[in-house]
This record gives structure tokens, sequence and C-alpha cells, in this order.
């Protein structure tokens, strides 16, 4: 690290980064009681004044399993002064502050103070880490900013194995393995840039996790496959979810009446989706072991795997049987790292027969197992959560044990259906009346919105959406409903209509329910994969009844502009007075490559210019 | 050191022993009425999810001479949804040491009278915050049970070293009943004698804020000799932000609560006022070096050239501690001759240094203080110090005055910052009056002007230079900013500005100039290209101007506003564009101009074709930068009209 700080004022830095890492070396050691200790060495250049203020600090998480010890710090001003870093500047603080959140996790925050664009900084200390979670390790070589060197090195006792998963380091980090020890390096990393419609950041960024094991110890907190993670967690959640008689009681009481599998499932379903608030209790072992179901049902509050322990114990008590599911929410797992910790979020799975008879479209069954998320305030039986779509889960059942991969919905399920009937005097005085229908994973959401936020506020969103279009509008005869798994709002409008005059002619913007955007992608080149976002679709039908003194060129051909990822369609007609302006945008939630980037660049230009769509209007006087 | 303090530490080396403490009365719920219940969701109210039916809280401050005040807090809250159930978790943070909660106690009740009591167990401690010499512990509850048609109620019982100052009655849900009850401080653990010597300045004072109707006050067990007081309030709304709003502590509904003196509040300024001429005296009194500088500037021909070098001298010659971040320890000055021996200085100090030159030159110079509008407002009636900063006053010939502050960086002579504008100041040495208004600076004083020149080629593209010039407090702005940044520093952040405003053009090689001088105008230069394309219908082009110009928001969205309006200054915004088309292209239209303007300010727009340029010019004035809730409309009305101007654009045509 020395030779690298030596080396740093000769690195020239590119403009755009904040900062680069000069030295970011993490070397672990496990021992074979299962514990970790980590040796860790970091230096960064900084280069910018404006958010790089975060890398003059040194932020490291702690909790009753992690302690930090020898915690060095320097900062080394560009005219050569070294200084170190003082007790004064380490604190310690609550990782969370949110209210319904209890854990025991800490961070310790070191900072060195007065860091200016060109000194470096540079931190050492030691983490200890017991218990068989620092079997599982991880460490990100690059997220957005530049690399000069970083390494990671894990040495395991004899014997032991090691699953990994190495995510966007193929061509850039090398591996090497020497007996039991493996070690990453990459060099000279180059800068990431931000791009507009790119994955998150943590599936950017370049990175290895792995997972120890001993494949002879009969401690099953060792996963050589992942049918030891089900068996893991299909025995940890085995005895908090069993039916204590205040349990069973509510479930039957909950059934009473109820005939078919769908209809139970439903009800139960609600209950712990709606009754049981969102509680989590992260304390030491509670980070993964449920509380027992009599207790989730007493207080009334759960986290994700509480909230599935309870309803594994209220479908056990109807005779249901399931599974608890381990999920992930925003994280990419990797098939090939066994281990319970690649999982953040907890779900449930009931097998299905040929009895069970569903009614309706679901994307949430595979094969024989329905999924279901407690968790998700507005997802229905049948439908998946957005977060969850396309990704891994695996069941906690020892014998249903590799990971299944969650379907994407369709845009079909994710529909909103936007019409309107405008009628405009040669006053300009417009009146009409608006309707918008949302189907599937949208509706649950605007259900949702609707529980959660006032009618007033309700209102005034949509009007604020259409006042761009149409400013001065005036909304009224608010009413909703619903019906399946679709629910509609109507309104009244009323207002002025004043169409832009630019010379001899005005402009009219058919499109009430949309406004031009400029085009998100602009840039000539491009680096990262583009996603343009989950599965959806959106139609819209706007009919005007135009003053009868009006003049226009209408182009009346069908657009269409499409991509791999998305598409749009757009049709003006014009007969007797009654302009009909239809569109169509979809995404089907792919994700587009780099050499892909024209064709989505094209697409996003051309929606933009869907969205802005004008028509040059002249007045039959005028012409006269 | 505030008053009550110095009062405790004169009781404590007067007192007697302490008294034994005395056993803490039992807690136990009050009964759950009938009309609990029936509280029901009510929209004209406001009320939604969840309404507080009730606030109780005793501030007991009889122990206050050991460092013991008793703050204990009962709400009852009656949850009408499942979305009001988060008002079942609770965080109480306190500081270790100083503080401690002694107790904390919770139950939901469920309408069939089922009860769920929180247990010992279900309260989380944890450290929030651990730094050298401060230690800041929470306590954290779920309160088991709820459901979304429920009550749920909570005691927690705080100890503290010192008194409460504050009720913030007004919450982010309705209050049906708030009660507080002060037990105060009167003699208790000394002796009479002592009291009585020490009582005038130990009365318990309150005043209410923002009530929407009046509140009651009762002195127990009677007015003649009262030992506690019970302030009662009655339906308060929920609080609801609003944008561009003055602080929000100064928009709720709060009780202050201190120990001062029982005169009226023209009395106390009065006093106050003394107080600080004699500090003045004492402090001014000493300033034997004053008068070689004195000697020098007096030979100005005008008084305004005077005041002027005396303010560039006290800013040039004087350290100012205030923009040291260095761990240096500064001696205290006790003079203005320790001021000018030791060359550093409080802001205050070279405020009072500069009145002192003033004085000397036989300036009628004054100090004022006043209070910083983007944090607190002034309160006459309440008797105690609410100010931030000092100004020094000149009477200028109208009448007036005018206000300088030397103490602070990059302001001129003149001016004062924004957030001492529009704001009253204690005056001290005007026998006529206790407060002046300190008035807001003008428009056109605080102004940005850009002017962008743009050629368009035959494809579409746009490139070409933007040069801003702000003067004013948008000058003053960037300079504090910047003031401790490097050049490559300084240059990052204005590109970053830069792509704030206009997130559709590249930036590059920029120039800045006037940032480190107190000259009015800061200047930059960038070379920019604008990267959308235009809309194109067959051989028309569409040239919206407002895309090309810096991004503007409209925050005022709604039709009703409840609370006044508070920009930070009155201010212009001038953009200008030249935009050269290519030879193949013409001007088929253009909108046409437009101005429009009311008592808040203006808004206008013009186009100017020569040749084969296009001028196009925008601009906006604020003139009031506050503006009461009456006179929502106006201002409304001035961004929509501004909003209007987005639809414009210029047709063109390629031949």
């Amino acid at each position: 690290m020395q030779d690298a700080i030596r080396e740093a004022q000769t690195i020239v830095t590119p403009r755009e980064a904040e900062a680069i890492a000069l030295y970011d070396v993490t070397d672990i050691e496990i021992t074979k009681g299962g514990r970790a200790k980590l040796q860790v060495r970091i230096a960064y250049k900084k280069n910018l004044g404006r958010d790089g203020e975060h890398f003059s600090t040194m932020y490291i998480p702690i909790s009753p399993f992690v302690k930090v010890s020898g915690l060095k710090g320097w900062l080394v001003k560009v005219n050569g002064k070294c200084l170190s870093l003082k007790k004064r500047d380490i604190a310690i603080i609550g990782m969370s502050e949110s209210v319904g959140y209890y854990d025991d996790n800490q961070v310790m925050i070191a900072t060195l103070p007065d860091v200016n664009p060109g000194d470096v900084v540079a931190f050492e200390y030691t983490v200890t880490e017991k218990g068989w979670t620092s079997l599982f390790q991880g460490f990100t070589f690059q997220v957005q900013q530049p690399v000069q060197y970083a390494r990671f090195s894990m040495l395991l006792p004899d014997e032991w194995q090691l699953h990994k998963a190495e995510q966007r380091t193929s061509d850039v980090v090398q591996f090497t393995q020497t007996g039991n020890q493996y070690s990453w390096t990459a060099r000279n990393l180059e800068l990431q840039p931000e791009e507009p419609l790119a994955p998150s950041w943590s599936r950017l960024s370049r990175r290895v996790a792995v997972a120890g094991f001993d494949p002879e110890s009969e401690d099953i907190h060792h996963f050589p496959d992942w049918g030891a993670v089900a068996r893991w967690c299909a025995d940890v959640h085995r005895p908090p979810a069993a039916a204590s008689k205040e349990v069973a009681d509510e479930a039957i009481k909950l059934t009473q009446g109820l005939g078919t599998f769908e209809e139970k499932l439903r009800a139960i379903s609600t209950f712990c989706q709606e009754e049981i608030r969102y509680v989590a209790i992260e304390i030491g072992k509670g980070r993964w072991v449920p509380r027992p179901a009599s207790e989730i049902l007493h207080t009334r509050y759960g986290d994700c795997k509480d909230k599935v322990t309870l309803m594994r114990a209220m479908l056990q008590s109807v005779g249901i049987t399931s599974v608890p599911v381990l999920a992930g929410v925003k994280n990419l797992i990797h098939p090939q790292l066994v281990t319970p910790f690649q999982f953040n979020h907890c779900i449930i799975g009931i097998p299905l027969d040929e009895t069970s008879g569903l009614s309706g479209s679901h994307n949430s069954i595979v094969g024989k197992w329905l999924f279901f998320d407690p968790t998700d305030p507005i997802a229905d039986i049948g439908s998946l959560p957005r977060e969850l779509q396309g990704s891994r889960v695996l069941l906690g059942a020892p014998d249903d044990s590799i990971l299944i991969h969650l379907p994407y919905a369709s845009p079909r399920d994710n529909r909103r259906v936007l019409w309107a009937d405008v009628t405009l005097s040669e006053e300009g005085a417009l009146s009409g009346a608006i309707k918008i229908s949302d189907f599937g994973s949208w509706a649950a959401q605007t259900r949702h919105e609707r529980r959660t936020i006032t009618v007033k506020k309700q209102i005034e969103s949509w009007h604020g959406m259409i006042s761009q279009s149409i400013p001065n509008i005036e909304l009224t005869s608010y009413r909703t409903g619903g019906e399946g798994d679709s629910v509609w709002l109507s309104l009244a409008m009323r207002g002025e209509y004043h169409l832009q005059a630019t010379g001899n002619y005005y402009l009219f913007k058919p499109d009430i329910f949309h406004t031009p955007e400029t085009p998100e992608l602009l840039a000539d080149h491009r680096e990262h994969p583009i996603w343009f976002g989950a599965p959806m679709r959106i139609e819209s039908r706007i009919t005007w009844h135009l003053p009868d003194d009006w003049v226009m060129e209408i182009d009346t051909a069908a657009v269409q502009i499409s991509c791999r990822a998305a598409s749009v369609y757009t049709k003006t007609t014009i007969s007797g007075g009654i302009l009909t302006y239809e569109s169509i945008e979809q995404q089907n939630g792919q994700l587009m490559q780099p050499a892909e980037y024209p064709s989505a660049r094209a697409f996003s230009q051309g929606l933009s210019s869907t969205r802005g769509q004008t028509i040059l209007v002249q007045k039959k006087k005028d012409l006269e | 050191m505030t008053n009550s303090l110095l009062l405790k530490v004169v009781l404590l080396v007067c007192c007697l022993l302490p008294l034994a403490g005395r056993a803490e009365k039992k807690f136990e719920w009050q009964p759950i009425t009938t009309d609990d219940w029936a509280t029901a969701e009510d929209s004209a109210r406001g009320i939604h999810d969840a309404v507080m039916i009730f606030e109780k809280i005793i501030a007991d401050d009889r122990k206050w001479i050991d460092d013991k005040c008793y703050y204990s807090l009962y709400r009852r809250i009656r949850i009408l949804s499942p979305e009001g159930r988060e008002w079942g978790d609770v965080t109480a943070p306190y500081l270790h040491k100083e503080g401690k909660i002694e107790r904390i106690d919770g139950r939901t009740v469920l309408a069939d009278g089922r009860e769920y009591a929180l247990s010992k167990s279900q309260i989380y401690e944890k450290d929030i915050v651990r730094a050298k010499g401060v230690r800041i512990k929470q306590k954290s509850f779920s309160l088991p049970g709820v459901s979304g048609d429920c009550i749920i109620e909570y005691y927690i019982r705080y100890r503290m070293p010192e008194s409460n100052k504050l009720w913030l009655i007004q919450k982010d849900i309705y209050l049906i009943e708030g009660e507080y009850i002060w037990k105060f401080y009167a003699g208790r653990g000394v002796s009479d004698q002592v009291y009585a010597a020490v009582s005038d300045d130990l009365v318990p004072n309150y005043l209410w804020v923002n009530l929407p109707q009046k509140g009651s006050v009762e002195m127990r067990p009677s007015i003649k000799e009262p030992e506690e007081v019970v302030f009662t309030i009655k339906d308060i709304s929920a609080f609801e932000a609003e944008p561009y709003s003055p602080p929000e502590v100064e928009l709720k509904a709060l009780l202050r609560l201190y120990y001062g003196g029982s005169e009226p509040p023209a009395a106390y300024w009065g006093n106050l006022a003394k107080e600080i001429q004699d500090v003045l005296r004492d402090y001014t009194s000493a300033n034997k070096r004053t008068r070689p500088i004195v000697e020098v500037i007096d030979t100005a021909d005008t008084q305004e050239e005077k005041i002027q070098i005396a303010y560039e001298w006290v800013q040039e010659k004087i350290n100012n501690t205030l923009y040291d971040d260095s761990d240096k320890k500064y001696k205290k000055n006790e003079s203005v001759d320790d001021v000018l021996k030791r060359e550093y200085g409080t802001a205050e100090d070279i405020s009072i240094v500069f009145y002192d030159l003033l004085r000397e030159m036989n300036i009628d110079a004054k100090m004022v203080y006043a209070i910083d509008r983007d944090e607190n407002f002034l309160y006459y009636q309440a008797k105690y110090w609410q100010f931030d900063r000092c100004l020094v006053a000149v009477p200028n010939n109208a009448e007036g005055y005018d206000y300088y502050i030397p103490g602070i960086k990059y302001i001129s002579p003149g001016r004062v910052p924004w957030f001492n504008e529009n704001t009253p100041g204690f005056i001290v040495g005007d026998l006529s009056r206790q407060f002046v208004h300190i008035p807001a600076s003008k428009s056109h004083t605080n102004r940005i002007k850009r002017y962008i020149k743009l050629k368009l080629d035959d494809n579409t593209q746009l490139e070409g230079t933007l040069q801003e010039e702000r003067l004013g407090h948008s000058a003053r702005s960037l300079r504090i900013r910047l003031r401790d940044y490097s050049e490559e520093e300084k240059l990052e952040y204005l590109s970053e500005r830069f792509s704030d405003h206009f997130p559709n053009y590249e930036s590059d090689s920029l120039v800045v100039e006037g940032l480190d001088e107190l000259t009015e105008t800061v200047s930059m230069k960038f070379t920019v290209r604008y990267l959308p394309g235009f809309q194109q219908v067959g051989n028309r082009l569409f040239l919206k101007p407002f895309d090309l110009f810096s991004t503007q928001e409209m925050p005022f969205t709604s039709v009703e506003r409840k609370y006044s309006i508070m920009f930070d200054y009155a201010n212009t915004l001038i953009e200008m564009i030249n935009l050269e088309l290519p030879g193949t292209m013409t001007i088929e239209a253009l909108p046409p101009d437009s101005t429009f303007s009311n008592l808040i300010g203006q808004c206008q727009i013009n186009f100017i074709t020569f040749g084969n340029t296009l001028s196009i010019q925008r601009s906006l004035i604020l003139s009031h930068p506050m503006v009461k809730a009456e006179g929502y409309l106006l201002i409304r009305e001035l961004f929509l009209a501004r909003q209007a101007f987005e639809e414009m654009a210029v047709i063109a045509r390629t031949d």
C-alpha cells in the first residue's frame, strides 16, 4: 500500500471520476472453528470536490458477531504532509434509524477531515467474525470509480472447499488458486460511466462472493449443495411454524364456511398480508430464525419470514401444506454460490395438484408450485411482486432443492388503459370525460394507493398530470370502481383550451395524457446494458370533437417504432370534425446489450417524438 | 450562559442540602370512553388513518436545582385504518448520562375489550450515536396487537438536567386534546431569603405560537399561590408542509416555556438595550489602537467614503475566526484593543470594531441584533434572547438606516445576508424605537443574466457558448459555497450546477471570473452542445425555446395555500438565446411576444429575427420574497403564466 500511495501523485485520474482506488485489498483467513479474520487495507486518491466527500470516510459494519480492531488511517496531502486518524474522528452509529426495525447492527465511521483533491486517504483495520455466518464473504472490485489495484484472497482450512460467484469479472479479474489459497486480482479498471436507463449499480458492479464449507462436517451450517441449504431452511422454519391452539382457532374462524382450496388460501393469505404489520426484529439469530407463529399472531407484527411462518401454521391448520421459500429482492442469485446469504427475503410456496383449481391468470405458478409473498401489500394470489419477477428462489423443502426461476409477468398483466372524450368549442371552451382502467399488477398498485392516499391528493395528482397539457383544467365527478383483477376511475373535465399561436398557425397536441419529454438516450456511445423497465403496457385512446372552423394537415399513417425490449404505436385519424388519437406503449422487461444501443436509442428518440406530437392548425377565417 | 443557568449556579452555591426525592406516583391508564371509540375518519378535519385523542405532558421542574427535571408524556391514539398502525412504532432518543428514560408503559385495546400490554422484552435499546463526548441512545418499541381499528396508548417518563422549553403541539396527526402541566421551580432546596433574591428572574413565562384558536391557561391550586400551570388546547389539525414556506417550527402550533422576569415586553427590551449598551461601552472604552486608524480614514471627503474605507479595513485586517475550520484555539476578546492587537475576532467582534471606528468619526452608528429568518422568527412577547447575529446601522437621508455587517464575508457595504432581510432588528441606542425593519433588497440588485449563443447546423445539431453573470445575493451564494474549493473543485462544482439547470446540454471549457473579489459580478462561460433534436414534421421544424433555456420548476400546483410563502430574496432572471440558423432554413412563424405582471412580479418573452438569426429573451422578476397566504393566488398566477409560455414554439422551414 505504501508504494501505491507514493506513486499516487503521478497517477492521472479521469475528469469525471470522484476518486481512484489506488489499493484495495482484503485478505481473509477462515479457521477450522468457523471464524474469519479479515485484513483490510484501502487507499483512495480523491479527485474532485463534490460528492467525493464520502471517499474521506470509512464505513465499517459491526455487530455482536463482527468486531473491528487496529483501525488506523492516514491523510497524505499533496504537499507530502501526513496526518493520522484520531480517536475523535471515529464514531459509531446505529445502522438503521427506521421505526419498526430493530437490529443490533452498527457502523463504525472514521472520517479524515479536510481532504482536498489530490490528497490520498488510506485506512487499515482487522475484522474478526465469529459464527457460521463468517463463512460467507464478498468483495467488490469496482462499482463506478476507477481502480488501480484490488485484490481479494481467501485461505481456507485443509480439505475445505469453496463455492464462488463472479459478477462482471471475466475479462478484468485474474483468478489463481494455490492449494487452499484462492486469490482474485484486478488492475487498472477504468471508470464506469453513469448512463441513463441502466440496471442498478448492484448489477453493474464487479464483484466476487464466496462461501467456504467443510464437506466432511456434520454441522448443518456447512452447505455443499443447495439440498443442504434447503434442509437447513426447513429445519429452522419448522418449530416456529407449529400451529398453537390460538393459531389454529384463528385459521378455522377465518375459513369457516369456505369450501374450496382457493377460498381458504385467499382468506388466510389476506389475513397475513393485511393484519400483520411489518416490523422486523433482526437481533442475533432473529436475522434468520422466525418468531413462533403464536407470538406473531399475538403481537400482530412480523417481518417477511414471520409472516410466512404464521401463514404456514394457519394453512396447516386447515389442511394445506406449504414450505418457506428463500428469495432475493434486488439481489441477483448466482446458482454456483451455495449459501443462504444470497437471499434477503422469504415468501411461501404451496404445492398444487389437480384438485387445487385456481381461477384467473397466474404468473406465480411454476411447475406444481404456487408462490405468494405475504409481505407485499398489493400482491394477489396468482401474481408476483415486480421485484421478484425474473429472480431465482429456493424452496425450503428437503426434497425439492433446486433453484426455481420465477417468470416475468407479461405486459398485458400490468396494463393501463387511458380513455378520453373531449369537446372543444370555437371559443375555446373545453369539456369532456376521462376514464382510466388498470389491470393486473397495475390494478393492485392502484387499489393500494386508493387506500393510502386521500381522494383529494389523488385528484390533485391527476390534475397535475393533465394540466401540463391543458392548463387551468377543472376536474370533477371523481368516481372509482373495480371488478376482478381490474379497477377504474372516471373524471369529468372542464376548462378553457387556448391554442398556442405561432404566426398564422396554432399548435394542437392531441395527447393529453403524455407530455413531451427529452429522449433519455442521447449519447453517441454506450457502456452498460439498457433496461427500459418492468413489463407494462399503456393504451391510450383520445377522441376530440373539434370546432368546424379548424383546418389541419394530419399524417394519418400509423407510426410504429420498436426495439427488442419496447415498442410504441400511434395513429391519428380524422373524420367529420372528430379526431381520434390512439397509442400503445409496451415494455417487455428484457435487458438489451450495449451492442444493441443504436436500436435502443432510435426507439428512445422515436418515443419522445410521438409524445410531443404537434399538429398545425389554421382557422378558416384566417385563410379567407 | 443563559440567565436561568446562571441563576442555578448562584443558587447551588447558596443552597441547602437537596430534599430527599419524593416517591413517584404510580402511573395508571385513564379509562377509555365511548367518545374515544366513537372517533372516526373525517376528511373535513383531515382525520384519516389515525387521530391522537390526547397528549398529556407533565413537566416537573421542582428539583431543577439538583439537575433533575422530569418530563412525562402520555399519548392515546385511535387507529382508524391499517395505514394508521405505524403510530404503534415509537422511538425515544435521549442523551446518555445527562438524561434517562425512567419508565415506558404501553398497551393496545381492541373494541371487543381485549388488551395487549407492552412487555419489557418488547422494548429495545441501542446506541444511535457514539463519538468522543457524545453518546445518544434510543429506546424503541412496537406496540403489540395493533389492528386497523383499535386504541393504542403509551407513557414515557424522562429525566433531564434542564427544564423543557418547548411543547410542539402540532404534529403529523390530528390532535383532539392537548394538556401540558408545568410544575415550575419555586425555590425548593434553597432558603427563602436566597430564593427571594433571585426569584424575580425565575418567573415562569410562556408564549403560545400559531394557535388556530385560543388555548386555556389555569394556575393551580390558585392564582394567588400557584404551584403549577396547566395549558390546554383542543382540535389541532395535522401539519402539512407546503413548498417555499418559512421554517416549519415557525408555522406549527407550539408553546414556548422559559424562566425570566415578570416585566412587560417593552420593559424587557428596554432593560436589555441598556444592558447591551453597558457591555458595548465597556468593550469600546479600551480602544487606544483605534485612533491611528481613524486618523487615516477620517480624511476621506464624504461620510459614505469613510464608511466604505472603515468597512474594507476591518474585513481585510482582522482575521475572521468564523471562517477558520482549523482546530486553532483563539482567546476571547474583551475589548476593541484586544481585537486590534490580536488581529482576529469573531463576526461580532468585527462588527463592534467597525461600529467603534464609525463612532470615533462622529458617525452615529448603532448596533442592531437580527434573526435569521430561514431558521426562526422573532417574537416580541418572548422575553429571552432570540437573535442570531449583529449588524451596524447608520442613519440615512430618508430617516431610516443603512445596515452593515462586516463580520460576514462577501457582503458589500450597505447590504446584509438575504436571511436577515425583511426581518425586525433589535436596535440599541435609538431612543425613539426598540425595533427597526431591515428591508429587503430589490430584485434588480440580485440578478442572474444568461446569454446563450447557438448555431444550428443542417443536421439540427446545436453548438455554441453560454455566459452567465451573477449579481448580489446570487453571486454571494456562489462565493460562499466555493470559498474553500480549489480551482479544479470550483470548475467541477459549477459544471455540475450547469448540468442541473441545463440537463439537455453537454458543456466543457468553463472559465469563471469574479469569485474571489468582492466585486459585484461573478461571470462564467461554457462551451455547450444541445443534445436532443427538434420535432420535425415534413419539412417543418418545431423549435421550442423553453427546451433551450434552463429548466424551471412549478411548485405551486395546489389551488389552496395555508401558510405564507417565503423565497430567499427578490431576484431577476434574464435569459437570452441567439440562434443562428443554417442557410437552408427560414423562420416561418413566431409566437407573439408575451408579458404577464402582477403585484408579485413579472414574466416576459420576446422573439426577434434579424437575417437568419433568431433572438429570444425571457425574464422572470420576483419582486417580493415574502408573501402572506392571502397573496398565494398572485404567486400561482405568475408561475402559471410562466408555465404557459413553455408551450410556445417557433416554426422553421427547410427549403
